[in-house]
């Protein structure tokens, strides 16, 4: 039969595998899926996973204050490696807070239905992770109680911030990033908030619930200028995610030094960012959607999609790496290509070697559909990948520098333990701030992911 | 708000596509014997003549690449908005032999030894290393020269021969080939993530050999991504064009309407603005670190001669498309986004002969007829071997299994 | 339904997204303008439905992101290029490169918090209280079932044929929702709550407000004490370390000063412009072009910053001290000054070596050698007055007059010891009011004094204030503020008789 036409669903079948929203699927269902997590106690596994994040912020607490007390000297960093670990965490976490916007706002404009599952879910993780990322550029600057000198504000030297530096670019680009990731998130709670107000059985919940879902009715008239609101704010994350690991890459890039100043740094800086974020979003999903079971809404598809970006941006990141050693011979600059010999067979070879093995060779597993559908290989690669992507702004920090031009100054870095307390303290922060989310704050988007389900659609002309 | 089933059956533009064709075929032969003409007359050995091929080759082969990446992306995403307009980009895609015979007045420059005394050869100056910069070219001599560089462009041609080949075919066998299984959509989708990688690496590669060691001193490892860029641009607008030339000839009617127009043109504005952040990075960066071996090439740029092009290509090619193409009722409006599409293919060519015509003469800018010649004789070639394929298949992919989805899909 | 009470509207209750799909589009056909459809997702094609224009919000985005580029632009030019220029990284000090991206920034932030908050005013929200919210089965808009309202302000609004109609599309449920008498605003708690929350934040801003513009006498709160104390001893600073209590340590017995790898015994002329106590009158060294050169080069990148290109005295860091009107500032020399270029070669050169009043010295910076260098040019410098500005700088320099020749010599005495003494820092000449008051003028002027009595400033008033400036307070100034150098009788007789000569 030539003229057989097959529906949209079926074709599914034959490209993808099917549907978003496993189980029941209704709309009464998927209300009742998310908010029940919001609504009852959390498992056990909860209460253990927030003690434990809870001490490790604690720990965090008193590294800080020993830190601010005392000077960064307590870090390991020093000549010549006078950017150590907090420009790695820093990058590293703002690198994690990426896939947050990607998937919210990029894959929004993309119409990638499948977003829906996951994305209220990654926007906090971002939210979480630039707040982590924050914290890094803010302690190091030794003098945290004058750190209002980075804003144009008139202060006591009549002097104005430095806009020839990029490290002043991303002051701006960061705190413009988490301005922008935290309307968008909010706006994207609102409606969900009222669905939750709407449930509440207590006043207290009502009353929170309530002032933070704003009056929202859903009134059409409303749901159109704010959809049109949310089109407008991705449109607005999308150039801005770009910019943000950009201009990271240019507190690099715009110096002189072999092994940062290269053209490529901005889209690679992007595309490795994206990659690390995802991988995060894997290690967080993978749990998450076990113990709060939401497993109808965040299928193993959306899982398997999220690997199929892992494996693309962990070719993206592939990809630079081939093209910096190529450049660093094909430049003639002898420092370049010196530095690129360092990196893979110097003294930081070790940490290089894990970079490519973690972040070029183990995605490629997922060239095969089993891995990527299954649980255990996925968290173990994004765990991986997390490990790899570290060490990728290790080794573009530490290499590139433990090598100074004079050779009496070449040194080896070596972290203090404050170095590793800050470091695992700031996981603390983060994952306080994201079992606290989980607790209190639908997960999933449900009003999203109810205009993803065939009920939101008409079937009528009219 | 369903829309109607869709009739899927050939669309043959077989009488307007031999027109078209043989327009295209004139004018190409046209303008290559008279810039032949105006080169022979110059009396620079054909200098000027090599280099504005170079121009107008790099032009026809970004509108090549484009198309092959536009068709691998669908493929890879499993793209439903894209289908009703894929078969042009597969058309474009398909002109790889044509590229290949367009290589070959390469040799003359890479084999002659006219000019070498006066302006150290006819193109690529490393082929015949002079000058102050000779130690430098000469490290760079194991991947800069002539046998490898043939070499490279022979496998570069080989890999884009065979990926084009093959979704040409698999596309084109589709549509007769109703398999409910639809085999070949599964097949393309799988073979497109292996071919998209080996697409990267050959453009990259194809960008460094062919148009950044026209200045063998510099380079840049984003230049890659810059050259990709203005394919993905070109090749939206060109699929604009014909889509909006097809419908006013009464072809596609019902396939393409305001919606997909709004997809490509949301393509056509995304890459206007990639194009410009990746220009900016790169010159920023050397502007920022300033590096002789790398600010040379900027420096050539903002010579007397060339500073009025460099300043108008960020209005040119950025400013202008951008407020242009910004909003949705142009992306709807297909009359007003045909004629950004042909705006923006011309100020693809401005950004072309940016790229290399100053690594020719940083102090005197040669532009003149001959330059308009070449790259609308070239693109006359172009335009011939895209629409002869039209006169014998179908312009719409109509045995593509999401032709449905296409059709009924909707913007936000 | 009774008329007694106020009605919101009529409400009614369909369970999918194609019932009240056609639903909307019949009670749009029916030509309703105030009413709505809530659904728990935005439901495509509604607005279509519903007739619902397309929202205006783009443009409220377009021109604030448009603001945030200009803004970007011109706060990165003002700040970097006009209000503060300096040099760093052999960057322009208005570098456009440099500033796209905070522009960038910018236009995303402006665009995105405009668009944020123009849209919750345009959905006229936040609200308080909604009369739907009263209605038990209106909780499920947010969670399986679709609503429409009509509202009883529609001007073509009956009870009775709005229910028909819904009746018609198909409703579920029909309900008629009453409009309670509580106002839409929230309870007087939360205002209040609110309103104490408001003035809270307010404090500490109005605090800092408060500091920076007001003048304390007790010395900053050391919170964090940063580098203000240290454990270290300056120059004139006593120990108790060493049994002359000195902190700097004299020369030792039997150790020799050296200089450029010499001994200043050597040649004492040459190292410190002086020999056995008295100064050369003359530079030790062959005055050559080369020389002069050197000099000049030498002066604009160690003197310039100060004294001004052409040694006026009008360099950028006096500029700016000025326009900062910082207190106790003590302006460089203008060079030009007469009793400056009558000084001996080795006292100018001692100056520079060693330093002069807030001047520090430039031994450890300038090679011995640069330092005559640099003292053989200033008599070049000097000389412009005579050559003419025009032929050395292509244009007239902003050259201060050397100031008229005073015919009392207790006048010109006096003169000189308004410069040498400091008083210049704080007074003009020429009328301008610097930290305090200008001396063109004062003497014979009528002063106003902040215990509400007036004088005349004649000589006593003028010698009164030289000799304790606390003792009557101009109105509009500080006690405390005036610092005196040790000076003789003499020279205050000087002061105030170049002070009276000043009179208008």
């Amino acid at each position: 039969m030539a003229n057989a036409e097959i529906s949209s669903a079926e074709l599914d079948n034959i490209i993808d595998p099917p549907a978003l929203v496993q189980g029941k699927g209704d709309l009464a269902t998927i209300t009742e899926t998310v908010s029940r997590v919001a609504e009852h106690k959390p498992p056990k596994a909860w209460y253990i996973g927030f003690t434990l994040a809870l001490g490790i912020l604690g720990m965090l607490g008193l590294a800080i204050v020993y830190l601010i007390s005392t000077g960064v000297g307590v870090w390991g960093n020093n000549q010549p490696v006078a950017w150590g670990w907090p420009i790695v965490n820093f990058v590293f976490w703002v690198g994690i807070g990426h896939a947050g916007t990607l998937i919210s706002a990029v894959l929004y404009l993309f119409r990638q239905g499948w977003r829906t599952g996951i994305n209220r879910f990654s926007e906090a993780m971002t939210i979480f992770a630039v707040i982590c990322a924050g914290l890094f550029p803010a302690i190091h600057v030794g003098r945290i109680w004058v750190i209002y000198w980075v804003f144009p504000v008139p202060n006591q030297m009549a002097m104005w911030p430095q806009f020839r530096s990029p490290l002043l670019w991303d002051v701006f680009a960061v705190s413009t990033y988490f301005t922008v990731s935290l309307l968008f998130w909010y706006m994207g709670l609102v409606p969900d908030l009222a669905t939750l107000r709407d449930r509440s059985k207590t006043k207290i919940r009502r009353l929170m619930y309530g002032i933070f879902a704003l009056g929202w009715t859903g009134a059409n008239r409303q749901w159109h200028r704010y959809e049109r609101a949310y089109l407008l704010l991705a449109a607005l994350a999308t150039p801005l995610v770009l910019s943000v690991h950009s201009v990271v890459s240019f507190d690099f890039a715009t110096s002189q030094l072999p092994g940062w100043h290269t053209t490529i740094f901005p889209p690679y800086f992007v595309a490795g960012a994206i990659f690390s974020g995802f991988a995060m979003v894997v290690t967080l999903a993978v749990p998450a959607r076990a113990l709060f079971g939401l497993r109808d809404l965040i299928t193993l598809r959306h899982l398997e999609l999220m690997n199929k970006v892992i494996m693309a941006t962990g070719m993206l990141v592939g990809y630079a790496y081939a093209m910096e050693f190529f450049m660093a011979w094909y430049s003639g600059n002898k420092y370049e290509g010196f530095t690129f010999v360092n990196r893979a067979f110097g003294p930081y070879a070790w940490a290089y070697w894990i970079m490519v093995s973690c972040n070029v060779i183990s995605p490629q597993i997922f060239w095969f559909k089993k891995a990527r559908r299954s649980i255990p290989i996925m968290f173990v690669v994004s765990i991986f990948v997390n490990i790899g992507m570290w060490f990728e702004r290790f080794v573009i920090t530490v290499t590139s520098l433990n090598r100074d031009f004079l050779p009496s100054s070449w040194n080896y870095f070596s972290p203090t333990i404050i170095d590793w307390a800050t470091l695992i303290g700031s996981f603390g922060l983060f994952f306080t701030l994201f079992l606290l989310f989980c607790r209190y704050l639908p997960q999933v988007a449900i009003a999203e992911v109810k205009g993803q389900t065939p009920h939101a659609h008409g079937h009528s002309a009219h | 708000m369903h829309t109607p089933e869709v009739v899927r059956e050939p669309i043959l533009a077989t009488d307007t596509a031999a027109r078209v064709s043989r327009v295209g075929l004139s004018v190409g032969v046209l303008g290559l014997l008279l810039a032949l003409a105006l080169g022979v007359s110059e009396g620079d050995g054909m200098r000027h003549f090599f280099w504005a091929y170079l121009v107008a080759f790099a032009y026809v082969f970004t509108l090549t690449l484009g198309g092959m990446f536009f068709v691998l992306i669908q493929h890879i995403s499993g793209a439903k908005w894209s289908v009703t307009v894929r078969r042009l980009g597969e058309f474009a895609m398909n002109t790889v032999p044509l590229l290949i015979v367009m290589a070959l007045p390469f040799l003359y420059p890479l084999f002659t030894h006219t000019g070498v005394d006066e302006y150290g050869g006819l193109l690529w100056p490393w082929i015949h290393p002079h000058g102050e910069h000779a130690e430098l070219v000469n490290h760079k001599s194991p991947f800069l020269n002539t046998p490898f560089f043939i070499g490279r462009m022979v496998f570069y041609f080989a890999v884009w021969m065979v990926i084009s080949r093959f979704f040409m075919k698999r596309s084109l066998a589709q549509d007769t080939d109703r398999d409910p299984s639809y085999p070949h959509t599964v097949k393309m989708r799988k073979i497109s993530a292996p071919s998209i990688i080996a697409f990267a690496l050959t453009l990259s590669f194809a960008a460094f050999d062919w148009l950044m060691s026209t200045d063998p001193v510099w380079f840049s490892t984003i230049f890659g991504v810059y050259i990709f860029a203005g394919c993905v641009l070109a090749i939206h607008s060109w699929i604009v064009l014909c889509s909006v030339f097809l419908q006013k000839r009464g072809y596609l009617k019902d396939m393409v309407n305001a919606e997909h127009y709004h997809d490509l043109g949301k393509f056509m504005l995304a890459f206007t603005i990639f194009w410009a952040y990746i220009a900016f990075s790169q010159f920023m960066l050397i502007w920022y670190a300033n590096i002789p071996e790398e600010t040379g090439w900027f420096q050539h740029r903002i010579t007397p001669a060339w500073k009025g092009w460099s300043y108008a290509l960020i209005l040119t090619n950025f400013a202008v498309p951008f407020f242009g193409i910004l909003s949705r009722h142009v992306k709807r409006n297909k009359t007003a986004l045909a004629f950004w599409a042909a705006y923006i293919l011309i100020v693809h060519f401005i950004d072309l002969y940016w790229i290399v015509m100053p690594s020719m003469d940083a102090h005197h800018n040669p532009f003149g007829f001959m330059d308009v010649c070449l790259v609308v004789g070239l693109f006359g070639f172009f335009v011939w071997a895209f629409a002869r394929q039209a006169t014998k298949n179908s312009v719409l992919a109509y045995g593509d299994p999401k032709l449905q989805d296409c059709v009924a899909h909707v913007n936000y | 339904m009774s008329d007694s009470k106020k009605q919101f509207g009529v409400l009614a209750e369909y369970e999918t997204v194609d019932e009240i799909l056609s639903a909307a589009a019949k009670v749009r056909d029916a030509g309703y303008t105030k009413w709505d459809c809530y659904t728990p997702m935005p439901v495509h094609g509604l607005d279509d439905a519903m007739g619902v224009k397309q929202t205006r919000l783009p443009w409220f985005t377009l021109c604030a992101g448009l603001t945030g580029a200009s803004l970007g632009l011109l706060m990165q030019w003002w700040m970097n290029a006009v209000d503060y220029p300096f040099l760093t990284s052999g960057k322009p000090q208005w570098s456009l490169p440099a500033n796209i991206p905070v522009i960038f920034e910018l236009t995303i932030l402006f665009s995105a918090l405009t668009t944020f908050f123009t849209m919750w005013i345009m959905n006229n929200l936040p609200r308080w209280f909604s009369p739907l919210a009263r209605v038990e089965r209106f909780a499920r808009a947010t969670d399986d079932r679709f609503f429409i309202a009509i509202e009883t302000a529609d001007p073509i609004f009956n009870a009775a044929s709005a229910e028909s109609l819904l009746k018609e599309t198909g409703a579920h449920a029909i309900e008629a929702v009453e409009d309670p008498d509580e106002s839409a605003a929230p309870p007087t708690w939360f205002r209040h709550a609110l309103m104490i929350a408001g003035t809270g934040l307010i404090i500490p801003l109005m605090i800092i407000a408060y500091a920076r513009f007001s003048t304390q006498d007790q010395p900053r709160i050391h919170l964090v004490p940063d580098m203000d104390f240290q454990e270290k001893y300056k120059a004139q600073n006593p120990s108790p370390l060493f049994e002359d209590g000195r902190a700097a340590r004299p020369q030792l017995a039997g150790t020799f000063a050296m200089e450029d790898d010499h001994l200043v015994l050597e040649d004492p002329g040459y190292y410190t412009g002086k020999v056995d106590g008295e100064y050369l009158t003359e530079i030790p060294m062959p005055v050559t072009r080369e020389l002069l050169e050197r000099g000049r080069e030498r002066f604009m990148i160690n003197c310039a910053a100060c004294h001004g290109y052409d040694g006026s005295g009008n360099g950028t860091v006096h500029k700016r001290a000025l326009s900062l009107q910082t207190a106790g500032w003590i302006p460089p020399s203008n060079l030009h000054q007469a009793y400056i270029a009558a000084q001996p070669k080795g006292q100018q050169f001692e100056s520079i070596s060693d330093g002069i009043r807030n001047m520090p010295g430039y031994k450890a910076a300038i090679t011995t050698e640069d330092r005559w260098a640099i003292v053989a040019y200033l008599e070049a410098l000097q000389g412009i007055e005579e050559a003419g500005a025009q032929q050395l700088w292509g244009a007239a320099p902003a050259v201060e007059d050397a100031g008229p020749v005073d015919s009392d010599p207790l006048v010109a005495k006096g003169r000189e010891l308004y410069t040498s003494k400091t008083c210049i820092a704080c007074h003009s000449l020429d009328g301008t009011k610097l930290v305090s008051g200008s001396f063109l003028g004062l003497a014979g002027s009528e002063r106003k004094f902040t215990d509400g009595t007036t004088a005349i400033a004649d000589e006593a008033y003028l010698n009164e204030s030289i000799t304790n400036p606390n003792a009557k307070i101009v109105e509009g100034y500080t006690p405390g503020l005036m610092v005196i150098p040790p000076i003789t009788d003499e020279e205050r007789e000087a002061l105030v008789a170049f002070i009276m000569s000043l009179k208008q």
